[in-house]
């Protein structure tokens, strides 16, 4: 249990708090390259902070505030103009740094006026298909490359990227990447009890653990597990995968090598990404240059048309259990038990990153400006992996994930289907 | 208990009750056993719920690899 002055202290982000503060020293991804091609202007909430997100009219990225200094309209309605974003109510215009370059109407032009209507600009830089932004003082850390945003597309790789809002704090959707046990219940034994009333086959996600480990290391907790049935040698034990902290998770298995990343848009609300690489096995690679065409973005469906949530994908079981603790939870009812320590662990170390960054200590995976290396992930190549050797479709299991929205996976899993039928009939001609 | 006196065999509570599973029986504090995986080192907490933030603070400090256990 939490008491209720530390529960506050690990989950609000506004400007000013300590998670807030803590939050600050990242890059933060806030939307991707896709959407900002479809729409160059887009509204943002990060950090408890309304901004928008522009590409203006030379390809540049910018974030600046939300409200104009003038009279208070949203410059989220506004339009890219002169290297700029112009406000929609009377055009004054601003540049990434939030300096306001024009105030059309004002005779005769007054660069105090100007300088007084400053606004908020903060970095933004685009890869791997996200765009990230750094809220925190100048100047930026070095953008920690971990393995999956430096990946190219080709050659039977493709990345597709599903998003939503998760309409709880942050800490919520965080703890629950420290739960191991939870995968066969919420993924396992409920999932199945819902396949089985609709007449389908189970998962094979309800193996019960045996035992559950956390190791801390230098760039977050990698946690791993043994199921009745596995041996120590087995992948799920042997390389496990990892929290980075403070906010991604990487998982996947054959085939699939994903983060989740959970961005605080504030206490009760958090951007949610599915950052997912496929990579498809040689006989099928073809197919994956008759999907690129496809945007590799997603809006990811959660909840039915009533509000509940749908019990159909991994992501969204997961999504419920966030979301009904409530949109901050109390943690000082809670009662945690053994299986609870990874949880343990994580707060311990936010804690103390806290600590640290009020003292001004180095902070985990804030990299000096320099350091702009790859940062290698593990990642067992087992769970939720493809299903080999049946002649059954290898991706067919990956729509009982949030992927089953993407434009790219269903048509890729309609063609490798395609491919196979042919194949069978080869064969049966043959005979 | 006080910090400095991390017994790698302790396997019941501060109040001496028992482990069941990782956690008291009775009190329901936890007792897990944190190990430092780096090769020099031979630091072990198992201090009940302080293990976690022992081993936080060793890794900090340190910056050794340390695993957790639950079985
Ligand atoms: S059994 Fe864990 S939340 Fe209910
Ligand atoms: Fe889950
Ligand atoms: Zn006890
Ligand atoms: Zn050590």
């Amino acid at each position: 249990m939490l008491r209720a002055d530390l529960n506050d202290r690990l989950t609000q982000v506004g400007p000013g708090t300590p998670m807030g503060e803590l939050y600050r020293r990242y890059w933060l991804p806030v939307a991707t390259e896709t959407d900002l091609h479809d729409n160059p202007v887009k509204r943002v909430r990060i950090l408890g902070e309304d901004l928008v997100l522009y590409a203006d009219d030379t390809g540049g990225l910018g974030l600046v505030s939300e409200r104009c200094p003038h009279r208070g309209a949203s410059l989220g309605y506004g339009f890219p103009e002169n290297g700029g974003l112009r406000c929609p109510y009377h055009g004054w215009l601003f540049d990434g740094e939030g300096t306001c370059l024009e105030q059309p109407n004002q005779t005769p032009d007054s660069p105090s006026l100007r300088e007084r209507s400053r606004i908020k600009g903060y970095p933004v830089r685009a890869l791997g298909g996200l765009v990230f932004a750094y809220l925190g003082e100048a100047p930026p850390p070095a953008f920690p490359r971990f393995d999956l945003f430096t990946w190219q597309e080709g050659e039977g790789k493709f990345r597709d990227i599903g998003h939503a809002v998760i309409p709880c704090n942050w800490l919520q959707i965080m703890e629950n990447s420290f739960d191991p046990t939870h995968v066969e219940w919420l993924h396992g034994r409920l999932y199945n009890y819902h396949l089985g009333r609709e007449g389908k086959e189970p998962t094979v996600l309800g193996g019960h653990h045996v035992k559950i480990a956390f190791d801390l290391v230098e760039y977050g907790i990698i946690k791993r597990r043994l199921r009745e049935g596995q041996s120590e040698e087995d992948e799920d034990w042997r390389v496990g995968h990892p929290v980075v902290f403070p906010n991604i998770l990487k998982v996947g298995g054959n085939g699939l090598a994903s983060f989740q990343i959970r961005v605080p848009m504030d206490d009760t609300h958090t951007l949610h990404f599915w950052y997912q690489w496929f990579e498809v096995p040689e006989r099928f690679a073809d197919q994956v240059d008759e999907i690129l065409h496809l945007p590799d973005t997603y809006p990811v469906t959660l909840q039915g048309p009533d509000g509940s949530f749908l019990m159909d994908t991994i992501d969204s079981q997961d999504a419920m259990v966030w979301v009904t603790q409530g949109g901050r939870t109390s943690r000082d009812d809670e009662h945690l038990s053994s299986s609870d320590q990874g949880i343990a662990m994580y707060r311990n170390l936010l804690r103390a990153q806290l600590d640290a960054n009020a003292n001004g200590e180095s902070v985990m995976n804030v990299l000096a400006p320099e350091d702009d290396y790859v940062i290698n992930l593990p990642q067992e190549q087992k769970e939720l992996g493809l299903d080999s050797g049946t002649g059954a479709n290898p991706f067919a299991s990956f729509l009982r994930l949030q992927s089953r929205y993407s434009q790219r996976l269903p048509e890729l899993v309609r063609r490798i289907d395609a491919v196979i039928a042919d194949g069978q009939d080869a064969v049966t001609s043959a005979h | 208990m006080d910090r400095q006196s991390v017994d790698p065999t302790a396997r019941t509570c501060a109040d001496g009750h028992l482990d069941v599973g990782g956690i008291c029986g009775l009190c329901g504090e936890w007792l897990p056993v944190a190990t430092c995986r780096a090769g020099s080192c031979a630091w072990v907490a198992a201090n009940g719920e302080r293990t976690l933030q022992e081993a936080v603070d060793h890794h900090i400090a340190t910056g050794h690899s340390i695993r957790v256990i639950v079985n």
